[in-house]
C-alpha cells in the first residue's frame, strides 16, 4: 500500500538555462506525509518549476550528493539548497512521486490507453500480472472501467486523456502526488470530469499531494493547506502566504489582486474582487488601442524625409472608409451547415454578428464551436447555407469570406487561435506585427513605425525584438492580437482567449476585448470561460448536443473499436513484428548479389507462391504494392538509357545508349527491384508500432531507450497533420496565405518542427516522471514472444533468394554486380 | 533532389549533439517511412537510412562529437549523400557503371544538394535554436545568452 512521503525544501533555489535570475531563490518549505497543499501563485513564477523538482525531472542526471551550493545539470539549469523527498534526493526517489501535468497530449506516451497505464509500472519494473491488475483498478477509480485497453488515445476526449493519465499516476501507488493544473486545458464538463475523479482518488488514498491550480473552487473540500508564491523586491519567487484554505482566503491584508490570483467563489472577497473587476474593466476599455485611430492620429509625424511625401496617406483613406454604426450586422450565417469536407456537423444555422460589440459562442469543448468560428471567418468552407457580409465589409468583392485571398480576408476578419504558436510567422516581435501592415499596403518604413506604435500601446515595445516564442504565455496572446489588428480587420474572433491564464493576464485581455468591441470592431469570442461570458458578452449564442441550445448540433459519433489488423493476412499478423522485418531483409538483401532476369525472376515468381501462402493473393499484392510497380518502369528506362555498354549498340545520342546488354541489364533490374521491393512492402504493411517495439527491446534486445524514447516519437508524428492544418489556416488569416507553394510549404515546415520540438520535450519529461530511464531494470507489459511459425518463415525467407541465385549459378546467369 | 532525405541526420546531430544521434535519428525516420505504408517501398527503405546515417555519424565521430559548426554539418551531410550514392549504384542502379558519364554527374548532383543540405540543416538549428526551443539541450545554449 501507498507510504506518503513528507517533502522539504531547505535553502533551495533554481536557475532555468541560459537565464541570468533565479526562478526561486532561498526556498524553506516543509511539506508533512499525507497533507494535501494548494500552491498558488502567477503564470511564470514557478509553481511547475518546484512541482518537477520534487518529481526529480529538473535537469537531467543532477549531481546530487555533492555539497556544492550550485550545481549545474546536464540541461543547463543551476540548483542550489537542498531539497529531499522522504529523506532520499528527488532523482533517486523518481517514480515515488507521480506528476500530472497539464497538456493532456504530452502526457499520452504510448497509443493505446492501456498501454499509457502500464507504462509507469513496466518502469518500476512490476511484474506482469500485477501491471494489468493494477492497470484495471486504476483505470476504474478514475472511471474509465468500461473502456476498451486496446482504445486508441487518439480517439478519446481532453477529459478523458487527463483521467488517463491520472490512472497512469495512481497506478504507480506513489507516495507523492504532483497534480500541475489538471484541469487547464479542458472545458467545463472535462474539468469537471477530472475534478471528480481526483476527489474519488485522494478520498482513500494516503499520499501527500501539491496541486497547483488557478481556480481552486472545485478542490477546498479537500485541501489542507494554501501555500501562495509572490514576489518580493528582488523579483524572487517567495512563500507570501501559507495557512488553511479558511485562513488564507478570508485574510483581509492579503493582495490577491496584486499576487494573480483568483479567491474562490465561496469566500465573500470574491464580490469585492468582482467590483474592483468591473471597474478594472471599464476605465481600461475608455483608452483607445484601435489601429485605425493610431493611424490618424499619428500620421501627421511620419514623411518620407526625400521626397517630404506623406506616408501615411492612403492607409488614412483607408481607415476613414471603414467608419459605421455600431451595433450594424457585420457578419451573417444563412441557413449554414458546418462540417468538415461534405460531412456536416450541424445544419440550418442562423446567426448574426454585429459591429462593436461582443458575442459569444459558448458551449462544450468538441461540439463544433470552433468549427463554426472558422466557417464565419473564411478559413473553413461551408458544407451548404452561406456566410453573407454587409456591403461594408465586402467593400466590392463577391461570395462569402472563404472565396476571397488571404490577403482580402485579412484586412477584414482576422482569427486569433488558441495555440498562439501556431500563428508566429516571423523572427522578432516587430516584424511579427508588421507582417499585418505591410500585407494591407503600407511601405516598409510605415508599417515599422505603425508597429512599433501598436506595441506600445499593447505594452510589447521593450520585446520588439526578441523572438516571438520567448515571450510568457500571456505575453504571447496579446502579440497574437495586435498581430491581428494591424490589419485593421473590422470582425475579430478568438479562439478560448483566456485558456489557463492567471488573474492578472486575464484580466489583460478581458479588457483587451472590451476597448477593440469599443473601438467599433465586431468581437466574437469562442469561450466556455463563466467569468468572461458574464463580464463581457453582448450577446451569447449557446451550442450543443441538447434542444435548448441556440444551435443544435448532432453528437459525435460514437466510436467501437476492435483491435486493427496488423497484417495482410491472418497468418501473417501471427508472424512476430520484429521477425517479420528479418525476413523482409533476407528476401531481399541475398539477390544483390547477382544481377540477371533469371535469378530475380525465380525469386519473384517463389514470392508470390510464398505470399499466397501466407493468404495474400495475387490481387491484393497488386492492390497494396502498386506504388513499386508504378517506379519500377522507371528504373528500367534509366538503366536502357544509361545502362552498361553491350558489343551492339542501338542507339546513341549525347550520355544516352542504349546497347544490347543495357536492355539486358534493364530487364534483370526492374525484375529485381520487384522481387526486392514487393516483400518488403507487403511483409511490413500494418505492423504497430508499439508491437514492433517491444519486439525490437525483447526479441533483438535493443537498448530500451532509444527503442521506447523513438516510439514516443513515432507516436509524436502521427498527431502533427492536425498542427499542419491548423498552421496554415492560421497562415491564411494572416494574409499570408497567397504566397508560392513552395514559400508555404517552407514557413509551415518549420513552424511544424518547433511545435514538434516543444511537444517532444514535454513528452520526455512526462517520460521521465514515470520513471522511464531511471536505470531500473525495466518489465513487460506485452509479451514479444517467437513461435516455431517464426523460425519457419525466417528459413522459407532465406531459401528463396538462396535458391533462387544457385540455379542462376547452374544455368551460368550468375553475374555478380552485373558483370 | 536526393538532398531532402539527408536532412534528418545532420540536423539530429548538431541538435542532440551526442554519439550515435546522426544514425538514430536516420534509422528512426526510415522505420516511420516503413510503417507509414507502401510509397515508401516499405522495409526495403531502411537499407538506404542506415548508410545516410552512418556518413553522418563518421564524420562527427572523427571530430571526437567536439566540433559542431557549419563545416562539420556540411561535411557530414556530404558524406552522408557520397554513401547514399554508393549504395545506390551497390543495390538498384548495379547495371549503371559508377565511373561512367551518368555514375559521376549523378554523384555531382547528390554531393551538391547534399552540400546544400548541410548548409540547410545548420542554418535551420540557428534557427530552431533562436526559438527557444532548444534551450534544454547544449546545443540550444550554445548560441544564445539571454
Amino acid at each position: 500500500m501507498t507510504v506518503p512521503a513528507a517533502v522539504s525544501f531547505s535553502g533551495w533555489g533554481y536557475r532555468r538555462p541560459l537565464r541570468k535570475d533565479y526562478v526561486v531563490k532561498g526556498l524553506n518549505l516543509e511539506i508533512r506525509e499525507g497533507e494535501r497543499v494548494l500552491l498558488l501563485g502567477s503564470s511564470g513564477i514557478g509553481k511547475s518549476t518546484l512541482l518537477c523538482a520534487i518529481a526529480g525531472v529538473l535537469g537531467n542526471n543532477e549531481a546530487y550528493g555533492t555539497l556544492d551550493s550550485q550545481r549545474e545539470d546536464e540541461d543547463g539549469g543551476v540548483t542550489e539548497g537542498d531539497l529531499l523527498v522522504e529523506g532520499l534526493h528527488p532523482q533517486e526517489a523518481r517514480g515515488r512521486c507521480a506528476l500530472m501535468m497539464q497538456d493532456p497530449e504530452a502526457q499520452m506516451v504510448l497509443q493505446r490507453v492501456g498501454d499509457n497505464v502500464a507504462f509507469g509500472l513496466e518502469n518500476l519494473g512490476i511484474e506482469r500480472g500485477e501491471i494489468w491488475r493494477r492497470v484495471r483498478e486504476s483505470l476504474k477509480r478514475v472511471g474509465l472501467g468500461e473502456i476498451e485497453l486496446s482504445r486508441s488515445t487518439s480517439h478519446l476526449s481532453g477529459g478523458q486523456k487527463q483521467r488517463v493519465a491520472l490512472a497512469g499516476a495512481i497506478a504507480m501507488r506513489p507516495s507523492v502526488l504532483l497534480l500541475d493544473e489538471p484541469t487547464a486545458n479542458l472545458d467545463p464538463k472535462g474539468a469537471k470530469e477530472v475534478s471528480r475523479a481526483c476527489h474519488e482518488v485522494l478520498k482513500e488514498d494516503p499520499a501527500t499531494v501539491v496541486l497547483v491550480e488557478h481556480r481552486a473552487d472545485d478542490w477546498l473540500d479537500i485541501l489542507d493547506r494554501v501555500v501562495i508564491l509572490g514576489r518580493g523586491e528582488d523579483g524572487l519567487a517567495r512563500i507570501a502566504a501559507d495557512g488553511s484554505p479558511d485562513e488564507i482566503f478570508s485574510d483581509p491584508s492579503i493582495d490577491f489582486d496584486s499576487l494573480g490570483i483568483w479567491i474562490p467563489s465561496k469566500f465573500a472577497l470574491s464580490k469585492l474582487q468582482r467590483k474592483r473587476l468591473e471597474e478594472q474593466i471599464r476605465i481600461k476599455a475608455a483608452s483607445d488601442l484601435n489601429p485605425a485611430a493610431l493611424k490618424e492620429g499619428e500620421s501627421q509625424n511620419l514623411v518620407d524625409k526625400g521626397s517630404g511625401k506623406n506616408l501615411v496617406a492612403p492607409s488614412v483613406k483607408f481607415a476613414k472608409k471603414r467608419e459605421f454604426a455600431r451595433g450594424e450586422v457585420v457578419v451573417e450565417a444563412q441557413d449554414l451547415s458546418i462540417g468538415y469536407g461534405e460531412r456536416s456537423i450541424a445544419d440550418g444555422i442562423c446567426c448574426a454578428f454585429e459591429s462593436g460589440k461582443i458575442t459569444i459562442l459558448a458551449g462544450e469543448n468538441g461540439v463544433g464551436k470552433s468549427t463554426l468560428a472558422m466557417t464565419v471567418s473564411g478559413l473553413m468552407a461551408p458544407v451548404a447555407g452561406k456566410v453573407k457580409v454587409s456591403q461594408d465589409l465586402a467593400s466590392g468583392l463577391k461570395g462569402g469570406p472563404f472565396s476571397w485571398s488571404s490577403r482580402q480576408l485579412c484586412k477584414r476578419i482576422a482569427y486569433v487561435f488558441q495555440n498562439p504558436e501556431h500563428q508566429f510567422v516571423r523572427n522578432t516581435v516587430l516584424e511579427e506585427v508588421m507582417v499585418g501592415f505591410l500585407e494591407t499596403g503600407s511601405g516598409k518604413e510605415e508599417a515599422r513605425y505603425l508597429a512599433s506604435s501598436l506595441l506600445k500601446r499593447f505594452d510589447l515595445d521593450r520585446y520588439s525584438q526578441a523572438n516571438p516564442y520567448t515571450l510568457s504565455g500571456g505575453e504571447k496572446r496579446r502579440l497574437t492580437v495586435a498581430s491581428s489588428l494591424a490589419a485593421s480587420p473590422e470582425v475579430l474572433i478568438l479562439d478560448e482567449p483566456t485558456f489557463g491564464q492567471d488573474r492578472s493576464t486575464w484580466l489583460e485581455i478581458v479588457m483587451l476585448m472590451r476597448s477593440v468591441a469599443d473601438s467599433g470592431v465586431a468581437v466574437v469570442a469562442v469561450t466556455h470561460d463563466k467569468e468572461l461570458i458574464e463580464f463581457l458578452a453582448d450577446k451569447v449564442v449557446t451550442i450543443g448536443t441538447s434542444g435548448d441550445c441556440d444551435i443544435k448540433v448532432k453528437g459525435p459519433e460514437e466510436r467501437k473499436e476492435g483491435k486493427k489488423p496488423s497484417a495482410l493476412s491472418p497468418i501473417l499478423s501471427k508472424v512476430n513484428p520484429a521477425i517479420r522485418f528479418l525476413c523482409a531483409f533476407l528476401l531481399s538483401i541475398p539477390l544483390f548479389l547477382s544481377l540477371d532476369p533469371l535469378s530475380a525472376g525465380v525469386a519473384l515468381i517463389l514470392e508470390f507462391v510464398f505470399m499466397e501462402g501466407c493468404g495474400i493473393s495475387l490481387k491484393q499484392a497488386f492492390k497494396h504494392a502498386w506504388p513499386i510497380l508504378a517506379m519500377a518502369p522507371w528504373t528500367f528506362l534509366a538503366v536502357v538509357i544509361y545502362g552498361k555498354r553491350g558489343s551492339i549498340t542501338y542507339f546513341e545520342w549525347g550520355m544516352i545508349h542504349i546497347t544490347n546488354k543495357s536492355v539486358y541489364l534493364a530487364f534483370a533490374t526492374f525484375l529485381r527491384v520487384l522481387a526486392i521491393a514487393v516483400p518488403a512492402v507487403l511483409l511490413v504493411l500494418g505492423i504497430d508500432s508499439t508491437d514492433l517495439a517491444d519486439a525490437a527491446s525483447q526479441i533483438l534486445h535493443l537498448p530500451e531507450r532509444f527503442v521506447y524514447g523513438g516510439l514516443a516519437g513515432i507516436r509524436l508524428f502521427t498527431v502533427l497533420s492536425d498542427d499542419w492544418l491548423q498552421i496554415g489556416q492560421a497562415r491564411r488569416s494572416r494574409g499570408l496565405g497567397d504566397r508560392k507553394r513552395a514559400v508555404r510549404f517552407f514557413t509551415q515546415s518549420f513552424s511544424l518542427l518547433i511545435l514538434s520540438i516543444r511537444r517532444s520535450t514535454s513528452l520526455s519529461t512526462a517520460m521521465e516522471a514515470r520513471g522511464f530511464g531511471s536505470g531500473r531494470p525495466r518489465s513487460w507489459a506485452r509479451v514479444s514472444r517467437t513461435s516455431f511459425r517464426d523460425w519457419i518463415a525466417l528459413v522459407i525467407c532465406a531459401a528463396i533468394p538462396t535458391g533462387a541465385l544457385v540455379l542462376a549459378f547452374y544455368c551460368g546467369t550468375f553475374a555478380l554486380g552485373g558483370k | 533532389m536526393n538532398g531532402l532525405w539527408l536532412f534528418a541526420a545532420p540536423l539530429c546531430a548538431v541538435i542532440v549533439r551526442k554519439p550515435g544521434a546522426a544514425l538514430f535519428c536516420e534509422l528512426l525516420a526510415s522505420i516511420l517511412e516503413a510503417l507509414m505504408g507502401n510509397i515508401y517501398g516499405g522495409a526495403s527503405v531502411i537499407i538506404p537510412g542506415f548508410f545516410e546515417g552512418l556518413g553522418a555519424e563518421i564524420v562527427f565521430a572523427l571530430f571526437l562529437y567536439k566540433v559542431w559548426n557549419l563545416w562539420t554539418a556540411c561535411l557530414a551531410s556530404l558524406l552522408s549523400g557520397f554513401f547514399c550514392w554508393a549504395e545506390s549504384f551497390l543495390t538498384d542502379l548495379q547495371a549503371i557503371s559508377l565511373s561512367g558519364a551518368y555514375g559521376l554527374s549523378y554523384l555531382l548532383f547528390t554531393l551538391l544538394s547534399a552540400f546544400v543540405t548541410g548548409l540547410g540543416s545548420w542554418y535551420l538549428y540557428r534557427a530552431i535554436a533562436r526559438t527557444g526551443a532548444l534551450d534544454r539541450f547544449a546545443s540550444g545554449r550554445a548560441g544564445r545568452s539571454v
